[in-house]
C-alpha cells in the first residue's frame, strides 16, 4: 500500500517530519518499507488563460492581472484554454506553459489540463506540493483497513490524539430516480451481500484534475480517464472499489448478481479470455456478463471516449468468494486484494458517493436521484465483551478505564461500560462495538493487540525475572549429537551443513527410483528433489572444494535423508563423512600419507569403541555408492551404515580424480545403543608382559578373524592386541602373509608369573594352528 | 686384603696411596669418551661400592690418632673426584647440546583439527543460552502435514498468511515445514504448562537464492506457556537473549505485526551491533536491525492443543540462525553456509 505525505496531512493533523512519519508508520505495525522523495516543479507556478494565438506557436497568456506573449510548441492551444505557467528557466519571459513533462507529474509532453475551477493567477502548489513524500507500506494481511489513506489517517489520528477529516460525500442529485434507470438482483447474497449503484448523466470523458493526477502517479496508479482515474483515487483513498460501466452498453438495463458455472468465459478489461470455474460471482446485464465481480471488469461495457452515462458500482463481496476466484483464475487487482481481505460493508453509501460526487464536480454529470442500493445479507458491527483485568494479565501493564476508553474512541470502536461475572467474580470492562471496516477484531485478545499497539509496545518493561520449572525432560539426543560431532572434528574432520534439495538429474538418484522424494513445486531443476543419502550432498562439497582448489579433504555432515516409505514419507538421520587426499597435515618434517581404506574403518571402529557400543560387525558387501572395497556395519543383524572407497561412476561424474573415502551411518538406528552413563573400572597396578607372536597363514585367510579369535583365546589377561606388522613377499612362502600381533598380559590383583603367560601364549599358538593354519614365524 | 693389618699400616702410605688413587681416576677421566664414559668412571670411584666410599669404611679400623688427618684427606679427595666428574659431566653435555641443536625458528607440526559448521556454532550458543533460562529444546520432522505446519497455527486454508510463506508441497499434500512452529503443537498436545522450549531446525521457504534468502535455513523457535506470562515476560526473555548473545548493552525495540499464531504480535529488532544504534549502513541508518518475530500465543492456538486460554498465557518467538550468524561473525552472504567451502568453515 502506498500513501503519501500531503494526502495524509488532508485527513489528520500532525507534527512529524516526513522521516518521523515513516517512524511513527512503522511503531504503529505499519511498517514502511520504502520511501521516495518526489519533487514536482509547482513553486510559482499559477494558472493562466490563453486569451488569443499570436501568430503560430505564440500565445498571449492572461497571468492574473497581466497578460503576456508566451512561445509553446508541444501542441496547439484554444482560446480561453486554461493552462498551467512555470517560471521559465533562464528566459527573458517571466513564465512558460507548463507540459506534465515540465511540471514533473510524468513524461506526458502535453500540455497541462486545468479544471474549470481554477482562475488565472490562482497557485496551484496548494494542489500540488512542490515537494511529498511517498510511502511504500507493507502490510499485514489482517490490515485490511489500512488498504486506503484514511485507514491510514486514522491511525496516526489514534496515535495522536488529533481528530480525524473524513472528506465530504454530499452530492447534488437531479433527474430521474436511480430505481427506474436500472434493475439490480442479487441471485446469490453470500457472494454479494451488498450492491449500491448510482447512474451519473451526461459526463464529459477528459483528463483528470491536476491534483488527483498528481497522487495517482504518486502511489503508482495509471491515468487513464476523469472517470477511471476517480475510481481510481476512491479506491485508494477511502479503500472501496469501485467499477464504472458505460450505461449504454448495459443490454435490459438490468445488473444481475450471480455465481457462474464450470465452463463460462468472460474477457476483461486487459483483453484476456478467462475460462470459468465454479461459483465466480458475476455481474451480468440483461443477456451477459459484464464483470468478474470484485475482481475486474469487462472489455464489453468498458467506459471509453464515447461515454455519455456511467453507472457506477460499489459493491460488497464475500472475501471467500473473491480470495478464491482470484487465485483460480491467476488474476491480483487492487480490488482483489481488498475484497479478499474484506471492505466494509455498511460504508458503502459513503463511497459510491464520495466518487459520484468527483464524477459531478470533475466529468460534469448530473448524478441521478436516490442511491441503488440493495443489501440482501446486512452484517452488523460485532460485539465483544472486553475485561480491564485482562490488559495486566496479557500485557504486563495497567491502563486506567479513562485511558482505555480513550484509545477505544480514537481507533473508532464504540465502548460501553459493563459488569461481567465468571465463576462469582465480577470484572469491570466494556461491550466494544466493531465497526465493520476492522474484520480483523473479533476478540478480546484483538481489542488488547489495539491497546498496546497504540499504547506503544515501548511503554511495556522488560521482565528479567522467570519461573522455571525444575523437572523438566532434557533432551539427550541432542547432547548426544554433539558428542558425536566433537569425536569428528576432533578427529580432524570439518562439519558441513547443505542444501537437502538436490537436482533432479543427480546421479545417486539412480540407486532409488522407487523412494526418491520429489517436490511438486520446485524453485528449479536443481532444487527438484530431497538428498535421499548424504553421500549426494558430499560428494558435491568434494566437488566444489577440489574445483576451488582445496585438496585435502576430510568433512562430515549430521543431517537427514529423506525417502519415500510404504505408506509414508521417511527422515533418517544421518552422519556421513567423506576423506580424500592427504590423511595429515604436510610438515618439513613427516611424510604426507595420502588417506586409504583403514583410515575410514579405523574412524568407525573409533566411534563404537568411543560411544561404547559393543558388537559392531563389519562385513564385505558392495553398497550402492562404493566399490568392491566396501564394508557394511551392522549392529546385532540390523544393517546401520556402510563405509569404503567410492565407486568409479559416482568418481567420475563429480571429477573426484584419486581416490575418495566415505562411510554413512545412521544415528536413528545407533544412538538408542548409546551407553547414556559410563561405569569406570580400577585401573590395575601390577605390571604387564608384552610377547609379540608372528604367525604365517595362507593369503587368503581373514586376519581380522584371527585377531578377533586371539583376543578369545587369550582369556581375561589379555588386556590388549595390536598387529604391528602385516607382511607377504620373499620372506615368507608364496602363497602365504605373516600377521605380526603384539599381545599384552596383565592381572587385576597381582604380577603375572612368566609360566602364566608362557601358558597363555602357547595356547594361543596351539589354537591358531588347528584353526587357521598359522605356523609360528622365526 | 686382612683389614687387621689395616692399623699396622703408617698413615702416610695411606695418603699416598690416595694420590695414587687419584691420579688413576684423573687418568680415566682424561680418557672418557662421552658421557656413558663419565658415568661409568663416577659408578667405578664414587657410588655406594666405589674405590673412594671403600677408603671410608676403612677408616674405623684406623688408630683414633691418625683418623682425623686420613678422615680430612678422604674428604678433600671426594669433594676433588665429585668436581673433576661434574666438569667433565658438563664439558660432554654441552657438546652433546652443540651436536644436537635444532632450528627453534622453523614451525610446529600441527594437527589437523575438524571444526563446527559455523551454524551448528551459531545454534549452540543459542541453545546454551536459552537451555541456561530453562528452555528445553525439542524436536520435530521437517517433513510436516498440513495440520501443523498451517491449521494448528491459525492459518486455515485460504488464509492470506499462506502467501506470506511460499511453501514447498510434496504429494499427498505434505509440505516441507515452513517454521519449527510445528515442534510447539506437538509438544502441547503431548505435555501440560508450565512449558518452556525451544525448537530448532531446519526449514523451507520458496525464496531465490541472493544475499540475505535461502530456500533452505535454519531457524529456532520459542514457546513459554504458564499461567501468569505477560507479553513484558517476552520482551525480558528476548533481551536478556540479546544481551547475552551481543553483550549487556545491547537494546531490543519490539513493533506491532502480524501472525496468525500470537496475538498480540511483533517483530523484534537488536540495535545496531556494528553502530551501537548510532545508525551505520548495516542499518539503513536507523539504528535497528531486524531479527524476527514474536508474540503472545493466540487462545484459538490454546484452544486448538486443549489448553484453557482463561488460564494459560504463553509467548513465542522465532529468530533465523544464519540471521544471527551473519551478524555475530560479520558474513555478508548467506551463500557462503550452504557452499561449505573449506576455507569458510575452517574459521569457525
Amino acid at each position: 500500500m502506498k500513501c503519501t505525505y500531503h494526502w495524509l496531512k488532508e485527513f489528520v493533523d500532525f507534527d512529524f517530519s516526513p522521516e518521523q512519519l515513516a517512524e511513527k508508520l512503522t511503531i504503529l505495525g505499519l511498517e514502511v518499507d520504502g520511501t521516495e522523495n518526489i519533487h514536482r516543479n509547482t513553486n510559482g507556478a499559477i494558472v493562466g488563460e490563453v486569451v488569443e494565438t499570436v501568430d503560430g506557436n505564440l500565445y498571449k497568456v492572461k497571468t492574473g492581472r497581466r497578460t503576456e506573449t508566451i512561445e509553446f510548441t508541444s501542441g496547439q492551444l484554444q482560446k480561453n484554454q486554461k493552462v498551467v505557467l512555470q517560471p521559465a528557466k533562464g528566459g527573458t519571459r517571466t513564465f512558460q506553459i507548463s507540459t506534465y513533462e515540465s511540471l514533473g507529474l510524468s513524461d506526458e509532453k502535453s500540455v497541462v489540463f486545468v479544471e474549470e475551477t481554477l482562475s488565472p493567477g490562482d497557485a496551484i502548489n496548494h494542489l500540488v506540493p512542490e515537494t511529498d513524500t511517498v510511502y511504500d507500506i507493507d502490510l499485514t494481511p489482517n490490515r485490511a483497513d489500512c488498504l486506503s489513506v484514511i485507514g491510514i489517517a486514522r491511525d496516526i489520528s489514534a496515535l495522536t490524539g488529533n481528530p480525524l477529516r473524513n472528506p465530504d460525500t454530499k452530492i447534488a442529485e437531479s433527474g430521474t430516480a436511480t430505481a427506474e434507470l436500472v434493475r439490480i438482483g442479487i441471485e446469490a447474497p453470500e457472494g454479494c451481500p451488498r450492491y449500491a449503484a448510482r447512474i451519473i448523466r451526461d459526463v464529459k470523458i477528459g483528463p483528470s484534475p491536476i491534483w488527483m493526477h498528481d497522487r495517482l502517479t504518486k502511489v503508482g496508479l495509471r491515468t487513464i480517464n476523469n472517470i477511471v482515474d476517480i475510481t481510481n483515487y476512491v479506491l485508494t483513498e477511502l479503500g472501496y472499489p469501485l467499477h464504472a460501466f458505460d450505461y449504454a452498453l448495459l443490454e435490459d438495463k438490468q445488473i444481475r448478481v450471480r455465481l457462474s458455472t464450470k465452463g463460462e468465459q468472460f474477457v476483461t478489461l486487459d483483453e484476456k479470455l478467462h475460462e470459468l470455474g465454479d461459483d465466480t460471482v458475476l455481474i451480468c446485464d440483461g443477456k451477459r456478463i459484464v464483470a468478474l465481480g470484485g475482481i475486474m471488469g469487462g472489455q464489453n461495457t468498458e467506459v471509453s471516449e464515447q461515454t455519455r452515462d456511467v453507472l457506477l458500482e460499489c459493491a460488497y463481496f464475500g472475501p471467500k468468494f473473491i480470495s478464491r476466484s482470484a487465485a483460480q483464475l491467476g488474476i491480483s487487482t487492487e480490488a482483489s486484494v481488498r475484497f479478499s481481505r474484506g471492505v466494509d460493508p455498511n460504508g458503502i453509501p459513503n463511497g459510491i458517493d464520495r466518487a459520484a460526487g468527483l464524477m459531478a464536480q470533475f466529468a460534469g454529470g448530473q448524478v441521478q436521484k436516490d442511491l441503488l442500493d440493495q443489501y440482501v445479507l446486512p452484517i452488523p458491527s460485532p460485539l465483544v465483551n472486553f475485561r480491564l483485568a485482562s490488559i495486566p494479565r496479557h500485557l504486563g501493564i495497567s491502563l486506567s478505564s479513562t485511558e482505555v476508553e480513550e484509545l477505544f474512541t480514537r481507533l473508532g470502536l464504540g465502548a460501553k461500560p459493563i459488569e461481567s461475572s465468571t465463576n462469582g467474580k465480577t470484572a469491570t470492562g466494556y461491550e466494544v462495538e466493531i465497526p465493520t471496516f476492522r474484520p480483523d477484531l473479533t476478540r478480546e485478545i484483538d481489542l488488547i493487540e489495539e491497546i498496546s499497539r497504540i499504547t506503544g509496545y515501548d511503554k511495556i518493561p522488560e521482565n528479567y525475572i522467570a519461573s522455571v520449572p525444575l523437572l523438566s525432560h532434557s533432551n539427550s539426543k541432542e547432547q548426544t549429537l554433539n558428542e558425536v560431532r566433537e569425536f569428528m572434528t576432533g578427529n580432524g574432520y570439518s562439519e558441513t551443513v547443505t542444501n537437502s534439495m538436490i537436482p533432479g538429474s543427480e546421479i545417486v538418484l539412480k540407486y532409488f527410483p522407487e523412494e526418491t522424494v520429489r517436490l511438486q513445486n520446485p524453485i528449479s531443476e536443481d532444487m527438484a528433489v530431497l538428498r535421499p543419502s548424504l553421500v549426494a550432498t558430499l560428494v558435491r562439497v568434494a566437488q566444489f572444494n577440489l574445483f576451488r582448489q582445496n585438496e585435502d579433504l576430510k568433512i562430515f555432515e549430521i543431517g537427514s535423508s529423506y525417502l519415500c516409505g510404504d505408506s509414508s514419507f521417511l527422515e533418517n538421520l544421518l552422519l556421513g563423512g567423506l576423506m580424500f587426499g592427504n590423511a595429515e597435515n604436510a610438515h618439513w618434517d613427516h611424510k604426507s600419507r595420502p588417506i586409504d581404506f583403514f583410515d575410514v574403518k579405523g574412524l568407525i571402529e573409533d566411534f563404537f569403541r568411543r560411544f561404547s557400543i559393543p558388537g559392531a560387525q563389519y562385513s564385505p558387501k558392495q553398497t550402492w555408492a562404493l566399490d568392491e572395497s566396501s564394508l557394511v556395519v551392522r549392529l546385532s543383524e540390523d544393517e546401520v551404515g556402510f563405509l569404503g572407497r567410492l565407486n568409479p561412476i559416482v568418481q567420475q561424474e563429480y571429477d573426484l580424480g584419486g581416490e575418495c573415502f566415505l562411510f554413512e551411518l545412521n544415528l536413528d538406528k545407533i544412538i538408542p545403543n548409546f551407553v547414556q552413563t559410563k561405569r569406570f573400572h580400577s585401573v590395575p597396578r601390577f605390571p604387564w608382559v608384552r610377547r609379540d607372536l608372528s604367525f604365517v597363514v595362507d593369503i587368503e585367510t581373514p586376519g581380522g578373524k584371527l585377531f578377533e579369535k586371539i583376543q578369545e583365546w587369550g582369556g581375561t589377561n589379555l588386556k590388549d592386541i595390536f598387529i604391528f606388522d602385516v607382511y607377504s613377499g620373499q620372506q615368507v612362502p608364496i602363497g602365504k602373509k605373516s600377521i605380526a600381533f603384539s599381545l599384552t598380559f596383565q592381572a587385576n590383583e597381582r604380577t603375572l608369573t612368566e609360566d602364566e603367560v608362557n601358558e597363555a601364549v602357547d595356547q594361543i599358538i596351539r589354537a591358531a594352528r588347528n584353526e587357521f593354519d598359522a605356523v609360528l614365524r622365526g | 686384603m686382612n683389614p687387621g693389618q689395616m692399623t699396622e699400616f703408617a698413615v702416610d702410605d695411606q695418603i699416598e696411596e690416595l694420590q695414587g688413587l687419584k691420579q688413576e681416576f684423573l687418568e680415566e677421566v682424561k680418557n672418557c669418551a662421552d658421557l656413558k664414559d663419565v658415568d661409568r668412571v663416577r659408578t667405578k670411584y664414587l657410588s655406594k661400592k666405589g674405590l673412594l666410599q671403600k677408603r671410608f669404611s676403612l677408616l674405623g679400623q684406623v688408630s683414633p690418632d691418625a683418623r682425623p688427618l686420613l678422615g680430612k684427606e678422604l674428604n678433600s679427595l671426594r669433594s676433588e673426584l665429585s668436581h673433576q666428574i661434574q666438569a667433565a659431566t658438563d664439558r660432554f653435555q654441552k657438546v652433546r647440546m652443540q651436536h644436537e641443536k635444532i632450528d627453534l625458528t622453523l614451525p610446529g607440526f600441527q594437527q589437523k583439527w575438524g571444526r563446527k559448521h559455523p551454524i551448528t556454532k551459531t545454534l549452540d550458543e543459542i541453545k546454551d543460552i536459552f537451555s541456561r533460562m530453562g528452555f528445553t529444546v525439542e524436536e520435530g520432522p521437517e517433513i510436516e502435514n498440513d495440520y501443523y505446519n498451517f491449521e494448528a497455527l491459525n492459518i486455515p486454508e485460504g488464509h492470506p498468511a499462506r502467501e506470506m510463506q511460499d511453501s514447498f508441497y510434496l504429494a499427498g499434500g505434505w509440505v516441507l515445514r515452513t517454521q519449527t512452529s510445528p515442534v510447539q503443537i506437538r509438544v502441547m498436545e503431548s505435555q501440560s504448562p508450565p512449558i518452556r522450549m525451544i525448537a530448532p531446525g531446519r526449514c523451507y521457504r520458496k525464496d531465490t537464492p541472493d544475499a540475505t534468502h535461502f530456500p533452505v535455513f535454519h531457524q529456532v523457535e520459542g514457546l513459554a506457556v504458564d499461567t501468569d506470562l505477560t507479553f513484558a515476560d517476552l520482551k525480558g526473555t528476548i533481551s536478556a537473549f540479546a544481551k547475552r548473545l551481543f553483550g549487556p548493552d545491547m537494546r531490543i525495540r519490539f513493533r506491532p505485526s502480524y501472525f496468525p499464531f500470537t496475538e498480540p504480535s511483533a517483530e523484534y529488532d537488536f540495535s545496531c551491533i556494528i553502530c551501537k544504534g548510532k545508525g551505520c549502513k548495516a542499518c539503513k541508518g536507523s539504528g535497528w536491525l531486524d531479527i524476527a518475530g514474536a508474540g503472545m500465543v493466540d487462545p484459538e492456538v490454546f484452544k486448538d492443543v486443549g489448553y484453557d486460554p482463561e488460564k494459560y498465557t504463553g509467548f513465542a518467538w522465532g529468530m533465523g540462525v544464519e540471521r544471527i550468524a551473519m551478524l555475530k561473525y560479520g558474513i555478508s552472504d548467506i551463500r557462503y553456509f550452504y557452499e561449505n567451502d573449506l576455507r569458510f568453515i575452517e574459521q569457525s
